[in-house]
């Protein structure tokens, strides 16, 4: 027996030992010059002007060479007009160096004319390209979801974001929406004309869909017209579905092919929403344009899984989750990369992301500003670079639903669950003239020290913010009445006189997990509220798991977002508070009121100069409503940095209102 | 033994099924996913359609049936966020986890067995203190604070290891550390008072008297007597560092079970959560049989009982 006992105990050791030297074996197993082909038209009279971008006057005895940065018109004596694109350089026959950088007057001798209005070849130095492989460090990979109606937010904007596909719009630094009738840009529209209830988009050539070292062919209007229709399909889970269909008539639909370069959707004038075009920008982008050969060819089911874009990086292995790597497409029409990989991997820990910078894993991150002045200290030669004005933090009174009707379709409506106007939420209004609940989240406003908490909980790096809809004082549209000071022994006597001299008990939602929200700030905001004499509860639910009631419109408690100052000076004010189905910020004005601002909205043409007045005096009343009711309270603007290592040498980062690192094409490695 | 097998084959199918009635029900409860879908825009319509597509417009009883019928034929159903089976998604993330497993194992079996021998034989000298202390940290230090300070100072201070993700074996050291650290005290304990139980057993005392050297009677006799404990921890330590490395993959950046199930969460993707939940049970399980297995076998008297 003893001996069975032996054995039997020999064999338990043994087989466990065989089971981790399996495993083990299972874990040691694993795993220019450029010549641009440029239209010019060229007549050249007699002296000459070089008109570029911005005002820069350089005098030059005779001129040679020519690096420029953007787009640039030189009319030089001998050869004529050159239109060129990125950074150029041409080689023109006479003497000199000229370098310039913006809007140029440059007085040449006079030689003699020449005219030419073909094509022209000229030489150009490509940029430098350093080669390598970026490393960036990211809290999210989402899966691959390669068709529109299968990608819910936060998934949507990160794929043309990142580089893998691209918008019909593409926008660069311009705080405003483009407009309608925009003549180009450098997405994949070259323009669009609106007539009657049709808007028409042409097509640039030269995009290619790619992925896995596959190539799907050119993108065509097909493409496009198919992915709006997906899009747009009942069932969709497209963030932005509701502008590829009919159902609000805000966006547009019913999309057709007409060329293979030109398509047209239906719109109705009357309703088109002021920031439908905006939507369909990388800005805003809520729908990257995928390939209709390869939905085709694979079906739906394994097309959503096949990684491809016609981006300037084509995917290599995409793992939700985990990481995406992607190879620089060096033909690409609009940004060959400067670097040969692409790795973007997943750290959601934002210790172990300073972590990853401090030890060079990864080159670019972004990480709280807690640590961005430590990991400054710490990291040898790294840097904090900015995108400004991505949009500000807000706090949201939630509760205050007083709509009696629905938006989109002016039926009457039961009143919302999270709507309690008691002296338990002393912040919840009867309605927008509710004169206890203003002055209790006026006092809640005074309370609050922006300036402080700028300083401290953003290191200085972004400003306080009063307007909800970006008016603010380096404006011309700023208003002094719409200033707040910190008060905080006002905001006692007001919470007083409302009649809460002690105070109350208010819970108040930091979403913990959003890309929007510095949870850091909401903590300092609470902890002024409870220096007044508020029994503030934070709640640091994650957003996804608080999301559901701003959707079935039971939240009841204050929460802070992102406010949506983005479409500047005459683009939409009139915020997310529509009284209708889907998501909104946590109220619902009454729908007379939204009513009236949408119709005088849709009356408004952005691109009028004549009307442009009009549209600022309209934001102005809507930021008068904000202020007077005090339904939302805008504090700081939200700098976005990202922590940039010392081996990357420049980056050139679109603004993106999506709070995500973009671009990296544009990274030039230190090599 | 037929008999005793079959008796703990009966109740490990017993427990998975309630075990999946209480994940299936709480992850309904952590809210309806199509709230994450909606945007501003959304309709009625489309509200109802993903209702019907992902079989939400069911009562949940009607629905737990229709999944549990589809999972005995494997079909966990499709990732939500993912739009392929779930199964499959959470197949893919087993290696990863196993691997982490595997390298914790080995730290804390390599560590902690040894220490606690060298502290039951030299009981109440510096070494044993020092072999105390070690657990008493493993035992005590939170996780994530663990995992963090560990980065600290072997990444970012000294630059000898990398801080995150899978890749070389460099990469397995932290996290093997993180995970295993807990185990390994626990082994220490168990070791040590397992030695100095048996050493001060008879048996031990007449080998002393007999002239035995010092080793044999520690590593022969005393050694091998007091594996027995140890040796059923072992067996389900490897279940332990599958289901509890949801901390450590989080920090770590590892694509594993623990982090996958976090994802699913915060996405409230419950096919996903319910096969990941199923997965770690039956591996819990499984492990937890072999062990038993492995204890009959090594005492009769067992499957007596």
């Amino acid at each position: 027996m003893r001996s069975i006992r032996k054995m039997s105990l020999l064999t338990g050791v043994a087989a466990f030992t065989a089971a981790m030297a399996a495993l083990l074996a299972v874990a040691c197993g694993t795993e220019t010059v450029v010549t641009v082909e440029v239209e010019v038209p060229v007549e050249v009279p007699v002296v000459e002007t070089v008109v570029v971008r911005e005002e820069v006057r350089v005098d030059v005895p005779v001129v040679e060479t020519v690096v420029i940065r953007e787009e640039v018109q030189v009319d030089v004596p001998v050869v004529e007009t050159v239109v060129v694109r990125e950074q150029v350089q041409v080689e023109v026959p006479v003497v000199e160096t000229v370098v310039v950088r913006e809007q140029v007057q440059v007085e040449v001798p006079v030689v003699q004319t020449v005219v030419v209005r073909e094509e022209v070849e000229v030489q150009v130095e490509a940029p430098r390209r350093s080669g390598g492989e970026i490393r960036v460090g990211t809290v999210y990979v989402p899966p691959p979801l390669y068709l529109p109606s299968a990608q819910p937010s936060p998934e949507y904007w990160k794929l043309h974001a990142w580089g893998i596909a691209e918008t019909l719009i593409r926008t660069d630094r311009a705080n405003a929406p483009p407009a309608y009738g925009t003549p180009g840009t450098s997405g994949l529209a070259t323009g669009w004309t609106i007539e009657d209830d049709t808007i028409t988009f042409s097509i640039r050539e030269g995009a290619t869909f790619r992925g896995n070292n596959l190539d799907w062919g050119p993108l065509t209007a097909d493409d496009v017209v198919h992915t709006f229709t997906n899009a747009g399909q009942t069932g969709s889970r497209a963030a932005r579905a509701g502008t590829f269909n009919s159902e609000n008539g805000q966006g547009m639909w019913d999309c057709a092919t007409e060329s293979s370069r030109v398509f047209s959707c239906t719109i109705n004038p009357m309703r088109l929403h002021p920031n439908t075009l905006y939507h369909l920008s990388n800005e805003n982008g809520q729908v990257a344009i995928f390939s209709k050969r390869v939905f085709d060819e694979l079906g739906e089911a394994q097309a959503i899984l096949t990684p491809h874009g016609s981006g300037p990086w084509q995917v290599t292995r995409h793992v939700g989750n985990d990481e995406l790597v992607a190879d620089a497409v060096l033909d690409h029409w609009r940004a060959a990369p400067l670097a040969d990989k692409l790795r973007i991997v997943e750290i959601k820990e934002p210790s172990q992301a300073a972590a990853a910078l401090a030890t060079g894993s990864v080159h670019l991150a972004q990480i709280p500003s807690s640590l961005v002045l430590d990991t400054e200290n710490r990291s040898r030669g790294r840097r904090l670079q900015i995108n400004a004005g991505l949009g500000g933090q807000a706090i949201y009174f939630g509760g205050n639903f007083w709509a009696d009707r629905n938006y989109i379709t002016g039926d009457a409506i039961e009143p919302q669950s999270g709507f309690q106007p008691d002296d338990a939420h002393p912040w919840i209004g009867t309605g927008p003239d509710d004169e206890n609940a203003i002055a209790v989240r006026k006092a809640l406003s005074k309370a609050i020290n922006r300036d402080l908490i700028n300083k401290s909980i953003l290191v200085g790096l972004g400003r306080p913010i009063y307007t909800h809809g970006g008016y603010e004082q380096d404006t011309p549209y700023w208003q002094q009445r719409w200033f707040v000071e910190h008060d905080p022994d006002a905001a006692r006597s007001e919470l007083a006189a409302a009649g809460y001299p002690d105070g109350f008990t208010m819970g108040f939602w930091v979403p913990s997990d959003s890309p929007f929200v510095n949870p850091e700030v909401g903590v300092a905001i609470a902890g002024q509220w409870r220096d007044v004499g508020i029994n503030v509860e934070i709640e640091n639910t994650a957003y996804s798991a608080r999301r559901p009631t701003l959707v079935d419109r039971s939240i009841d408690i204050p929460w802070l977002f992102i406010n949506f100052a983005e479409s500047g000076p005459f683009g939409s004010k009139y915020g997310r508070w529509n009284p209708g189905t889907g998501w909104n910020s946590g109220g619902e004005l009454p729908y007379d009121t939204m009513k009236d601002w949408d119709d005088r909205y849709v009356a408004l043409d952005a691109n009028d100069a004549s009307q442009q007045d009009d549209i600022v005096a309209l934001n102005t009343e809507i930021e008068d409503y904000v202020q007077n009711t005090a339904i939302e309270l805008p504090i700081v603007e939200l700098v976005k940095w990202y922590v940039v290592g010392p081996e990357i040498l420049s980056w050139r980062p679109y603004r993106h209102n999506e709070n995500g690192p973009n671009s990296f094409e544009t990274i030039l490695l230190d090599r | 033994m037929k008999r005793f097998l079959a008796r703990r084959i009966a109740y490990s199918v017993i427990l998975i099924l309630v075990t999946t009635v209480f994940v299936f029900v709480l992850s309904r409860q952590s809210g309806d996913p199509r709230h994450l879908m909606v945007s501003e825009q959304s309709t009625q319509e489309e509200w109802d359609a993903w209702g019907r597509e992902l079989g939400l417009d069911r009562h949940i009883v009607m629905q737990y049936l229709i999944w549990l019928g589809n999972a005995l034929t494997g079909d966990f159903g499709e990732s939500i966020r993912q739009r392929r089976p779930a199964l499959d998604v959470v197949i893919e993330r087993i290696p990863a986890t196993l691997q982490l497993a595997a390298g914790s194992a080995i730290f804390a079996i390599a560590t902690g067995i040894p220490l606690g021998v060298l502290s039951a034989i030299k009981r109440g000298s510096i070494l044993d203190y020092i072999g105390r202390t070690f657990a008493i940290i493993g035992q005590a230090a939170p996780v994530f604070w663990l995992g963090i300070v560990l980065v600290l100072i072997f990444s970012v201070q000294l630059n000898w290891l990398p801080p995150q993700r899978r890749g070389g074996l460099d990469h397995y050291i932290l996290p093997s550390i993180t995970l295993g650290w807990l185990f390994s005290s626990s082994f220490l304990r168990l070791t040590r008072s397992a030695m100095l139980e048996v050493l001060d057993s008879e048996f031990v005392k007449f080998a002393r008297s007999k002239g035995v050297s010092n080793n044999i009677v520690i590593w022969k006799h005393s050694f091998r007597n007091a594996l027995l404990p140890t040796l059923t921890y072992a067996g389900l330590l490897l279940a332990g560092l599958i289901t509890g490395a949801v901390i450590t993959e989080t920090i770590f950046s590892w694509p594993g079970l623990g982090s996958l199930a976090v994802s699913a969460v915060n996405q409230l993707d419950f096919p996903v959560l319910i096969a990941v939940v199923f997965v770690i049970t039956v591996a819990y399980i499984g492990m937890s049989i072999f062990v038993d297995v492995l204890y009959a076998i090594a005492d009769p008297r067992i499957r007596l009982e």
